[in-house]
């Protein structure tokens, strides 16, 4: 008898005291929230690598679309009518007959476009011009209810901003009209001469974002 | 921590020889109370510390991932705009450089790059076109490179050089490149700084190092993102491209003279016109005529109907409707439409290639393709050999006729080497120009018993898509301003007929083009350098040639009397005796062969009585001045030099000698009679600006009896007499005599039935005269570069030390006349022409291919040259002076011809002439009645003309050019070795 009622304080004695259960839930509850706030951190910054990787995606896409394309349009050029300061620039942005993506035929079309929700066109693009289309996680194209056909990316756009710059320095902007007279030591340089600078600013806004932020910006010369 | 069993340890504790009371004690307490909750928890705070540390270890990967993807996407972005500076800074750095060699090799290279000019000929360095013009030249290439980028501002200073500079190559650099002479530039911001930052901003700098073969400079471009660095570096991306010295011209033709590009011919390359006098009659810089047009009156009006909507609808001007394009879609005129009135509608205007365009082809192939395959069958003559030789013909009349076989031949043989693999043609046994039934292609594959370039549609029997049909396949340039000419001639569709189908996404027309695209190929550009060409016409004297054939000596050609008949091939001569008598005509004109000039044209200026050699062979011949000889049947080997006075800009050069037949006469005159002054007695009153040497009784004053000419036709003391007798030019002289025939220092030459086996050249005249310096190649004649027959005689094939000048220019005479094939070409004419082919106006007519390039040196500009008077007053119209490839008439500009759309046709033969003195020769044109006695002269048909555009094509050596550097395709990498 007097061995078993040892027996009986020895298995209770085993079972763990509210001390022992309250540490081990702080313990744990620690480890949890530690882990639950790296996953969130781990999300957070995750996100951020996928959207930088998409940003520049899209942004070389549209460097991918200019690379065939000359700095002013191939038929009307880039050209002055009148002199002196009542000069009119005829040829900077879209011509009046390039309605489309696939009318686009010289960079400077490209001046003040953007692609994507509330821009010149839908967007964003991609190198050939179609739509980029929202893949589901399963591998699917996402189907617009509205239109029946592929949902572009959501949230993306790319704006472009084309610049006529200096030969010699590429941060001295001129204005689409600017020529360069000959005088002293320089030569005379016709308007459509220069070097053009693109700048293909990626932007993306979230579903629960009040504005769009910048996610990259590619910027890039082109040489006459 | 380990838990361990009671009873062992108690073992243990005996074992050790512990005190058994305290050892009790402590297995008590640690049955009561083992800990192993907490030892769980904190096991689960290590696993979830583990994971934490590794989820951050990832994201922290991911994160550096990404911004480092973004940065050196941003670093090749700068490095890019390198390499397009790059291009763009060796592009005008080479511009600057004008060199009269064009043999362009390591040597050459290596001293234009170094800077040791002397060894290229003749040079000039230009001033740069966009940089300053206050500064020394530059010696060389690398020079005027380190000088551009001297210019560059906005440096960022934290890498590489702090200013351009020419240093020798990194000590790792090896063996593929040269050891000096590279070109270091600074870097250079591409963005702004950021305000306030102490970041550089995105940049980029270059390297030019010069490879070892001497000709190539690789162009290193780094891009630099110094947001975003390791170990104190930036992120950077390198990337390069070769490119290559060269010097040469980028258009199939190029003239300061209006084109006029007729029906059945075909151009594959650019197009450059420098002809700017659109105000003038006929003054369109270009002519283009459809090839289709013609040919039926049904599918005339389609393309009439097409034609209508192109104004409109047209945007690019190329001629052609693009399906897919939102304006251009909607002028496509609809396919309802019964042009043939069989009630059903014709749908004319699909687009049948499948090329995305309608366009005069289209409408071509539907229109002829009865079975609707796509496909137009040529005629049973031409698919014979051919893939299609069963399938019936579709391009014939109803009655079963050819329409065409000229044009079908012209499509169906277009770009020889569909495959683009270097090999094709054909051996061409029975030497006709076409390939026929068993004859060899060279394009054989063995494999699969097939002819490549035929699999690929060359001559297979059919026109269709695999043809791939333009007017012109290439872009067309203009130096006048669109609406300049426009405003001058009206709509420009109308003048230029054809699809224009441009490359590389170019325009098809661009206007105002720049020098440095269209180069001002003036005659001065020739320079006083003798050519490579020029030099290897060293053969024997033409004299020895010529007595060495017909077997006699030197002296006795004055005397020489042909004994073999006509139609002999023996060697023959006819000679054209000296003007002993002074009667401005040869002494044997009585029986001496005369011609019109030029030679078979209903409308012509002159008559040249010329020295006849048939049936002989010349090798390295040089043609002396004033030859004017018609050269029948005659081999011509190595280089051939033809010899004129260079200094012909007197404003009578023209004039001097011109003949005409007086009314009543069968034998050509002189149109200004002369006289001798200073033999009969009191004839001394000698014209006052003649020099001694050019009066008796050096030489003897020939003065006109109608009308002075120039002040020397009158006796000084009856000058003061003529009114306006110092508006008269002042007599010709050169090398101290006084000259009133100027046939005698040119050469108008005839060539016929003639093979050329190498090339043609001469002197370079400083003016244009249209019938005193010209070259007439008319019958069968050829140009190869091989004999035919015998390619392994070393006497009938050019030297082996001159091929490589003769493979650059079959044809290198600036400012001559040259007329290819004549005013109705026979159609066994066959001319191949291969090179840079100069000349100062060009016309092609009948069987032709040119292999290369036209490079026409004549601008016609009213008061200058021809386009005045005898008195330097303005006459004539520039736009008369034309290159014309195909058949054209006056109402096009073209003066000498006929349009043969305008010819009488009887018997359902369109007459192109008639012959009135039995030669089988046009004496008088088709648009005229036909004179009693005479014999129609069928119009022979338009031939076919191929003009295909080198880019391989080298230029002669001798011809003052920028130079260019080519940018290697298949050299651009990524990172840098």
């Amino acid at each position: 008898m007097k061995r078993l009622n040892n027996q009986r304080r020895q298995s209770g004695g085993r079972a763990f005291t509210l001390l022992e259960t309250m540490m081990a839930l702080v313990i744990i509850g620690v480890g949890v929230l530690a882990f639950v706030d790296a996953h969130a951190s781990f999300s957070r910054s995750n996100g951020w690598s996928s959207q930088a990787a998409t940003g520049m995606l899209l942004a070389n896409e549209i460097r991918e679309m200019t690379r065939r394309l000359p700095r002013h349009d191939p038929v009307t050029g880039l050209t002055l009518s009148g002199g002196g300061g009542s000069a009119v620039v005829a040829g900077w942005g879209r011509e009046a007959t390039e309605v489309a993506i696939s009318d686009i035929d010289d960079l400077d079309d490209l001046d003040g476009m953007t692609f994507g929700a509330g821009g010149t066109f839908a967007g964003p693009i991609d190198g050939f011009g179609n739509l980029v289309q929202e893949i589901s996680p399963e591998g699917m194209v996402v189907i617009d209810p509205v239109t029946g056909e592929g949902a572009a990316l959501p949230g993306w756009t790319q704006s472009v901003v084309v610049q006529k710059v200096d030969p010699y320095n590429f941060n001295t902007i001129r204005n689409p009209n600017y020529v360069q007279d000959a005088g002293g030591a320089y030569p005379a340089i016709n308007v459509d001469e220069f070097p053009v600078r693109v700048t293909v600013t990626v932007r993306y806004q979230g579903a629960g974002d009040t504005q769009a932020i910048e996610i990259t910006k590619l910027t890039w010369v082109v040489s006459p | 921590m380990r838990s361990v069993h009671p009873d062992k340890v108690r073992t243990q504790g005996v074992a050790g020889g512990a005190p058994m009371n305290a050892r009790r004690r402590l297995f008590k307490r640690w049955g009561k109370r083992r800990g192993v909750a907490a030892v769980l928890a904190m096991m689960f705070l290590m696993l979830f510390g583990s994971l934490s540390v590794a989820m951050a270890i990832s994201s922290k990967g991911n994160i550096t991932t990404a911004a480092t993807h973004l940065h050196v996407s941003r670093a090749q972005s700068a490095a890019e705009t390198g390499l397009s500076v790059a291009r763009a800074r060796l592009a005008n750095a080479a511009g600057r450089f004008v060199i009269s060699r064009s043999d362009v090799d390591s040597s050459f290279g290596w001293n234009l790059w170094s800077g040791n000019l002397t060894s290229l000929g003749q040079s000039a360095v230009l001033r740069p076109r966009t940089g300053r013009q206050d500064v020394a030249l530059p010696d060389g290439l690398a020079a005027a490179l380190a000088e551009d980028h001297s210019q560059d501002q906005d440096i960022v200073t934290e890498v590489g050089v702090a200013t351009a500079a020419i240093g020798n190559a990194p000590a790792d650099s090896g063996s593929e490149f040269k050891s000096t002479y590279w070109v270091f530039t600074p870097a250079v911001a591409v963005e702004p700084r950021t305000l306030g930052s102490t970041t550089p901003p995105l940049a980029y700098s270059i390297t030019y190092a010069p490879l070892a073969n001497g000709t190539d400079i690789r162009a290193i471009a780094t891009g630099y993102d110094f947001a975003y660095s390791r170990a104190g570096q930036p992120v950077k991306r390198t990337i390069s491209q070769d490119f290559r010295m060269a010097k040469r011209v980028k258009s199939a033709i190029i003239s300061p003279s209006r084109i006029m590009i007729g029906k059945n011919v075909m151009v594959s390359g650019d197009i450059g016109s420098r002809y700017m006098g659109v105000t003038y009659a006929n003054g369109n810089p270009l002519t283009l005529r459809s090839d289709f047009k013609g040919l039926n009156a049904t599918l005339d009006q389609k393309l009439a109907a097409f034609w209508a909507s192109l104004p409109t609808y047209d945007v690019d001007g190329d001629n052609r409707l693009r399906v897919s394009h939102p304006l251009e879609s909607v002028g496509i005129p609809s396919g309802t439409q019964d042009f043939d009135g069989d009630g059903v509608p014709d749908q004319a205007f699909d687009d049948v290639t499948g090329d995305g365009y309608v366009d005069e082809f289209d409408l071509f192939i539907r229109h002829y393709d009865a079975n609707g395959d796509g496909r137009v069958v040529l005629s049973h003559t031409l698919t014979a050999g051919t893939p299609a030789a069963n399938e019936t013909p579709e391009f014939v009349t109803t009655g079963g006729d050819d329409v065409d076989e000229d044009l079908a031949l012209l499509i169906d043989s277009s770009n020889p080497d569909r495959n683009k693999n270097g090999v094709y043609g054909f051996v061409d046994a029975n030497r006709n120009g076409r390939w026929d039934a068993g004859e060899t292609m060279l394009d054989y594959d063995s494999a699969t018993n097939r002819n490549r370039d035929q699999v690929l549609g060359y001559r297979d029997g059919v026109i269709d898509k695999k043809d791939q049909y333009a007017k012109v396949a290439g872009q067309v340039s203009f130096r006048v301003d669109r609406s300049a000419w426009t405003s001058a001639q009206g709509a420009l569709q109308p003048i230029l007929r054809g699809p224009i189908a441009p490359t590389d996404g170019r325009a098809p027309m661009t206007f105002e083009a720049s020098d440095v695209n269209l180069p001002d190929l003036n005659v001065t550009i020739f320079g006083p350098a003798q050519s490579n060409l020029q030099a290897a016409a060293d053969g024997a004297p033409f004299a020895n040639q010529v007595a060495t054939q017909l077997g006699v000596s030197v002296s006795a050609l004055g005397t020489y009397v042909e004994s073999n008949p006509a139609g002999s091939t023996q060697p023959r001569y006819l000679r054209v005796d000296g003007d002993a008598n002074y009667d401005g005509l040869p002494d044997n004109y009585t029986t001496a062969y005369f011609e019109k000039m030029p030679y078979n044209a209903p409308s012509f200026t002159d008559y040249y009585y010329r020295p006849v050699y048939e049936n002989m062979v010349f090798k390295d011949i040089q043609i002396p001045a004033g030859t004017n000889a018609l050269f029948k049947n005659c081999t011509f080997v190595g280089v051939t030099y033809v010899r004129c006075e260079q200094d012909n800009t007197h404003v009578l050069w023209g004039e001097y000698g011109r003949m005409v037949i007086p009314v009543g006469q069968t034998r050509p005159q002189p149109r200004s009679p002369r006289i001798i002054y200073g033999d009969d007695a009191g004839e001394t009153q000698y014209p006052a600006m003649l020099p001694s040497t050019a009066r008796p009784p050096s030489q003897n004053i020939l003065m006109c009896t109608s009308h002075p000419l120039d002040q020397a036709d009158l006796p000084s003391d009856q000058a003061a007499a003529v009114t306006d007798f110092n508006t008269l030019p002042l007599p010709l002289i050169i090398n101290g005599l006084r000259v009133v025939d100027t046939k005698k220092y040119s050469n108008n030459l005839r060539f016929h039935d003639c093979l050329f086996v190498g090339s043609i050249t001469s002197d370079a005249p400083q003016g244009y005269t249209q019938v005193r310096n010209k070259l007439q190649f008319t019958g069968a004649t050829r140009f190869v570069q091989q004999h035919p027959t015998s390619p392994d005689d070393s006497f009938l094939n050019p030297q082996p030390q001159d091929m490589a000048d003769i493979r650059t220019s079959s044809m290198m005479v600036p400012n001559y006349s040259v007329d290819m094939g004549s005013y109705n070409s026979p159609p066994t004419q066959d001319l191949q022409l291969n090179g840079a082919i100069i000349a100062g106006v060009l016309d092609i007519r009948g069987n032709a291919s040119v292999n290369g390039a036209l490079l026409l040196t004549f601008s016609p500009v009213l008061g200058q040259g021809p386009l005045r008077d005898a008195l330097s007053l303005p006459a004539g119209n520039p736009a008369d002076f034309n290159t014309t490839i195909g058949y054209f008439g006056p109402s096009d500009g073209e003066q000498e011809g006929l349009d043969p759309a305008m010819l009488p046709v009887i018997g359902g033969v369109r007459i192109a002439g008639w012959d009135i003195d039995g030669d089988g020769l046009i004496d008088v044109g088709g648009d005229q009645a036909q004179p009693a006695g005479s014999t129609p002269i069928p119009f022979y048909g338009y031939g076919r003309i191929q003009l295909r555009f080198d880019p391989k094509m080298a230029i002669p050596s001798g011809i003052m050019l920028p130079m260019q550097m080519d940018p290697l395709a298949g050299t651009y990498k990524e990172g840098h070795s």
